[in-house]
């Protein structure tokens, strides 16, 4: 039997007699998926609570609450006397957004000094404020242009005043933008990333004797394909995960990938190859589990706020962008994301030729190491 | 054992241990300038969008001027016809195209708004694109507001203007946003890691000594309590992260915390076979907790039972009563219920750590 065979089953025999370290690849990517997945199901957030200061009680202002409380995703939670009540339901977390209707808002439209209606909303939780103002700013908008309708060709001037008037915005990759499928794309791979980083770390520093890999790498005689045996398991099960994160968001929610999901599934394989090679080269440099694992967090644990998908890391700082560019979930998320609008496939080959070189420099590293320290322990 | 050598023992072992200082110390450290180097620049900068301009008239080449001035996006090429506009964003030289029609001036003056205007934007990346959409639509109104404006003096018709006001987060920056959220999930996982490993050992070396249990305890929260007000006090000072709303509630409410995430961690230390086994464990947790915590995706917006998950691990009601205190300047009475299950689950895991530890 060769060595990398030797290793696999090895390997194999441990998983089935630890439950624990069988369970970190089955019971805990369930678990985690599955509540990620149901935290996910119920779509784009709704009952994003709204606060009303009606200071105006004319039909105007009646209108423009109707208005607010038959948008779905929006939910009028109470009508209060002042603007200080307001801001203290959103403290409270009860609102997210507090209406201010003016008075003299339902008098003569001719006045020569129009009222403001203004929107305060919270942005601690930007996600949510963000999308509360937005869709009060646009349904409050649409009702005022709806209450002057002989005015309807000047009235454009107010729907300017919401973010892309009147203009045809096509969502590419995410037609509905959805939410759900924007963090469904990120949270699967990056909590597989962060747990291979993790049980081939533990798996491979079973084998450490005072600090090094020397005395495995003797026994085993070939320790590069013994590492690779070895991890083979951890790298299968993870690209097996997530290969399932994707079946449910697609078949299960509905989601479409305009490209192939297929390069989508071996982008994932490539980058739980390089997980493997930069968890080898971890324990081998440190020669302590505690360490690898405290190191696989900081790199694997943070590569989501790192691969610039909420905020582009192009404008960021030169240690942050070089960083981002050495993490492999950063070019498996432009791989991923890439798939969703259909990109050329050579734009594809230069992610996934990345995440190789990352395999391959992580691994020649290790190897390099093992034999070094099988020539010290020899 | 007594209480004062207990303590003393179980700060001096998290001291001087490599791998527990190195997480309930040195990580800390390292996070608070690790985490939010990221999103530093706290808003979309240069994004590269590609025009087609069909028009090519004194309007288009307005909105065109407008939108490479902004900070955010930039003028990645100008092209003829769409074919070459999806070539770019297929090959990923643009990320968006705004396309400008033919006749757009007279589709203005007829009132039509937007004349016809078309965007694509790669909504994969959803914040990404909103942020893009909203400068162009900014771009593309304050043009062709500039232009209308006159019609509407005209008609002598006003026009009630709708304003939005962002609280406490007012540059609605990124940093600013995520590092209150994620600096409390740091927090709970680098003493969550330190405290299960430093009781797994323990027991797994057989040095765990009966009546330990109130010492440790203490001697963990101390360490919690510290790393808190050293996060809510100097480092988001020293990053300039809104702070400091309530600082009378946070000295309350952070070795309340503190001792809630101990208690927890001493439990599932008591369970484990070893310190390692405690870290591969708990730290595959740390994105799920993030999500759970409601700061990305609503809490209110996730199922009953995530829901109930989520309000079981410290840093949810933690989320909720420090974002609030911190950034909102909130008053205790407008956190009670969030504190109220913090309390909750201090009794939970305080009693459940004692009986594992008796």
């Amino acid at each position: 039997m060769s060595v990398f065979r030797r290793a696999l089953a090895a390997e194999l025999a441990h998983l089935w007699r630890d439950r624990f370290d069988l369970a970190l690849l089955t019971l805990v990517p369930l678990v985690c998926l599955v509540v990620m997945g149901g935290m996910l199901s119920q779509g784009s957030p709704r009952g994003l609570g709204v606060v009303i200061v009606d200071q105006d009680r004319s039909a105007a202002s009646r209108s423009i609450v109707r208005a607010i409380g038959a948008v779905d995703a929006l939910k009028v939670v109470d009508d209060v006397s002042g603007l200080a009540e307001g801001l203290s339901a959103i403290r409270r977390e009860r609102a997210v957004a507090v209406v201010v209707l003016p008075s003299g808002l339902g008098g003569r439209r001719a006045d020569a000094t129009p009222r403001t209606i203004e929107i305060f909303y919270q942005t601690a939780f930007l996600s949510t404020g963000a999308l509360t103002s937005a869709l009060l700013q646009a349904t409050i908008t649409a009702d005022l242009a709806r209450q002057a309708p002989e005015d309807a060709g000047v009235a454009g001037v107010a729907l300017l005043r919401v973010p892309l008037p009147g203009v045809e915005v096509t969502l590419l990759g995410n037609p509905s933008a959805s939410l759900e499928w924007y963090l469904g794309l990120l949270i699967g791979p990056a909590i597989l990333h962060l747990l291979i980083a993790v049980t081939c770390a533990a798996s491979l520093g079973r084998e450490l004797v005072d600090g090094s890999m020397g005395p495995w790498a003797v026994r085993v005689g070939a320790p590069a394909a013994a590492a690779a045996g070895r991890l083979v398991p951890h790298v299968v099960v993870g690209t097996l995960w997530l290969c399932l994160w994707h079946v449910w968001l697609t078949i299960g929610q509905g989601f479409a990938f305009t490209g192939a999901i297929g390069l989508v599934a071996i982008g994932g394989l490539l980058l739980f190859v390089a997980t493997a090679a930069i968890a080898t080269l971890l324990v081998t440099l440190t020669g302590e589990v505690a360490t690898s694992l405290s190191a696989s967090v900081i790199y694997a644990g943070s590569a989501l706020a790192y691969s610039g998908a909420s905020l582009p890391i192009t404008g960021g700082i030169v240690v942050a962008r070089i960083w981002s560019a050495i993490l492999p979930l950063t070019h498996y998320v432009t791989l991923e994301m890439d798939q969703t609008i259909g990109v050329d496939i050579a734009v594809w080959a230069r992610q996934a030729a990345i995440l190789a070189l990352a395999a391959l420099v992580a691994g020649g590293g290790a190897t390099l190491l093992l034999r070094r320290q099988a020539r010290r322990s020899a | 054992m007594r209480f004062a050598p207990a303590f003393e023992g179980a700060l001096l072992e998290i001291l001087r241990t490599r791998d527990l200082v190195a997480v309930a110390v040195v990580s800390v450290l390292f996070y608070a300038f690790y985490y939010p180097a990221p999103y530093a620049h706290q808003v979309v900068e240069g994004l590269p969008i590609v025009i087609v301009d069909a028009d090519r008239s004194a309007v288009s080449r307005a909105i065109v001027r407008n939108l490479g001035a902004s900070h955010e996006v930039e003028i990645a090429a100008d092209v003829p016809d769409m074919a070459a506009a999806r070539a770019l964003v297929r090959s990923r030289q643009a990320e968006g195209i705004l396309l400008i029609p033919r006749d757009l001036g007279p589709a203005l003056v007829e009132g039509r708004p937007g004349g016809g205007i078309a965007v694509w934007l790669n909504g994969a990346y959803l914040l990404r694109a909103e942020a893009v959409g909203k400068t162009i639509g900014a771009a593309i109104g304050a043009t062709l507001e500039g232009r209308l404006s006159g019609l509407a003096r005209s008609a002598a018709v006003p026009v009630t203007p709708v304003v939005t006001r962002p609280l406490f987060n007012t540059t609605q920056g990124y940093r600013d946003y995520i590092f209150p959220a994620v600096a409390n999930i740091i927090l709970q996982q680098t003493l969550l890691f330190s405290v299960a490993r430093l009781i797994a050992e323990r027991r797994r070396t057989g040095r765990w000594q009966r009546g330990a249990f109130l010492g440790v305890w203490a001697a963990c929260t101390t360490i919690g309590t510290l790393a808190g007000l050293f996060y809510f006090g100097l480092i988001y000072w020293l990053q300039d992260i809104p702070h400091g709303g309530n600082i009378p509630a946070l000295l309350l409410t952070v070795p309340i915390f503190a001792a809630t995430v101990s208690a927890l961690a001493m439990t599932i230390g008591s369970l484990v076979r070893s310190g390692d086994d405690a870290l591969k464990l708990l730290i595959p947790t740390s994105i799920p907790f993030v999500f759970l915590s409601g700061f990305a995706w609503p809490l209110f917006a996730m199922p009953d039972w995530v829901q109930a998950i989520a309000w079981m691990i410290p840093v949810t009601p933690a989320t909720h009563i420090f974002v609030p205190l911190n950034q909102m300047g909130a008053s205790l009475g407008e956190v009670r219920g969030a504190l109220a299950v913090l309390v909750l689950q201090l009794a939970v895991f305080g009693s459940a750590a004692a009986y594992r530890l008796r």
